[in-house]
């Protein structure tokens, strides 16, 4: 049996050797402004917002009281307010659910969404090809989402550094019209989004991030403080964390030959159900397995098509599981 | 009127809700005035309120204060005056706030019936 591994996969090759743009303007965008706007969200949250200074930003997720996942929010302290980069198509639910939590806090949202567009950079030569078409990389520290903004015209654009799973990444903002064509890159698609984003393990809302999971499971404990304090679902997460109590884990699946099946497919090991797969392409899933389960390199099945198709588990928790 | 109707009236004014209001006990009272003596402000009045967070959900704040915010709902109670802004009495209506002293004590308990859950540590609720 031959299965694919993340080396051999195309869009990953390709982007190891150079960049490319894709727009996810789809993705939503908030300001979060106002004297309390930190302090709010850094108790809605599971990372410690409170260390956040101008320029910098962090992941956190949103969970509900029982430590469910709302969404993993980007958050960018800029100099006057915050800007949060949400998942496609929740970016209601996430400031319908920052309102209902604001009392007596100087706090207001705005949805920037329709007014913003939305690029993400990634790739080796990135920060290369930003820098070549103008933007500002060099004022961007070495950490995940350290930030600029700057104004051109009648507009302004925020360059934040990241990562997307093992490559360079760049998220960029734009409003007004610095025109995203002055980015010298090979643009893709959704569908290579879609499939890079499988290759490097990166899980997203709703397909692995929903309200059916905790942060744990779904390989977000970097985005984690266990003492910041209380936020809600904290009490949940840090037993499950404390205890041990994670029932399963998001993992990668290299599928037999160049398979592609379907999310909702049960993973099979002696007969028995022990995962659930929650997004595809061909010849590769990302899937949650139960803990037991959980080894790099063990064999399992995927129902899927009226049969079986064989599969190869991959560890994709990162390094903060093994700390 | 008759016997019947004159029971059904009387049943339904009985079973009538009283208007949820706030309230706090007399202990509770007489510890927020020793607290306001003990801080320098003898005479201070209690903002109660609710804020987003806690692991429940929301948590409860308790604060001195000399005077109420426009728009706060004012409650007179055992010679002291509650203030409590609109949304929080959402999430507090019907709530008697009391102290538990002694050694075991908690300090000061929101009996708050909207809670369905409390957190751990009972500071924070969800409703």
């Amino acid at each position: 049996m031959t299965t694919q591994t993340i080396s051999e996969s195309t869009v990953t090759r390709r982007l190891s050797a150079g960049a490319a743009v894709f727009d996810v303007s789809h993705f939503g965008r908030l300001r979060i402004s106002g004297a309390d706007a930190i302090d709010l969200l850094n108790r809605l949250t599971t990372n410690d917002l409170e260390k956040l200074r101008p320029g910098m930003g962090m992941g956190a997720a949103l969970t509900t009281n029982k430590g469910r996942i709302i969404d993993l929010l980007r958050v960018l302290r800029r100099g006057e307010d915050l800007l949060a980069l949400t998942s496609p198509d929740v970016q209601d639910r996430v400031s319908e659910w920052i309102d209902f939590y604001t009392f007596s806090e100087d706090v207001a949202v705005a949805d920037v969404t329709p007014d913003t567009k939305q690029y993400l950079i990634v790739g080796s030569n990135a920060s290369e090809q930003l820098a070549r078409s103008g933007y500002c990389v060099d004022a961007l520290g070495e950490a995940d989402l350290s930030h600029a903004t700057e104004s051109e015209g009648d507009g302004e654009y925020t360059l934040a550094r990241t990562s997307f799973g093992e490559l360079p990444a760049f998220e960029l903002v734009v409003s007004g019209s610095r025109a995203p064509a002055r980015i010298v890159a090979e643009t893709l698609g959704q569908t290579e989004l879609a499939r890079l984003r499988i290759e490097q393990g990166t899980p997203a809302y709703p397909d692995e991030l929903n309200e059916r999971r905790n942060p744990l499971e779904a390989n977000l404990k970097p985005y984690i403080s266990f003492n910041k304090g209380c936020y809600i679902g904290q009490e949940v997460v840090a037993r499950l964390d404390t205890y041990d109590r994670v029932q399963r884990f998001l993992c990668q699946l290299s599928v037999r030959g160049d398979t592609e099946v379907e999310p909702g497919s049960a993973v099979i090991v002696d007969g028995n159900e022990v995962g659930e797969v929650t997004s595809s392409a061909p010849g590769l899933a990302l899937a949650y397995l139960r803990k037991r389960f959980y080894e790099d390199g063990a064999a399992v099945d995927v129902a899927s098509g009226g049969g079986l198709v064989s599969a190869k588990v991959r560890d994709i928790r990162p390094p903060a599981y093994f700390e | 009127m008759s016997a019947f109707r004159s029971e059904e009236v009387r049943r339904m004014t009985q079973t009538a809700p009283a208007p949820l209001t706030i309230s706090i006990d007399r202990e509770a009272a007489n510890h927020v005035q020793v607290f306001a003596e003990q801080s320098g402000r003898p005479g201070a009045n209690l903002r109660v309120a609710v804020k987003g967070g806690g692991c429940a959900g929301m948590t409860y704040v308790l604060d001195l204060v000399n005077d109420p915010r426009e728009d706060d709902k004012i409650i007179e109670d055992h010679g002291m005056e509650l203030y409590v802004d609109r949304k929080s009495y959402i999430f507090l209506a019907g709530t008697t706030l009391e102290y538990s002293g002694g050694l075991n004590g908690k300090g000061f308990v929101f009996n708050n019936p909207n809670a369905k859950t409390t957190c751990g540590c009972g500071t924070s609720f969800s409703v």
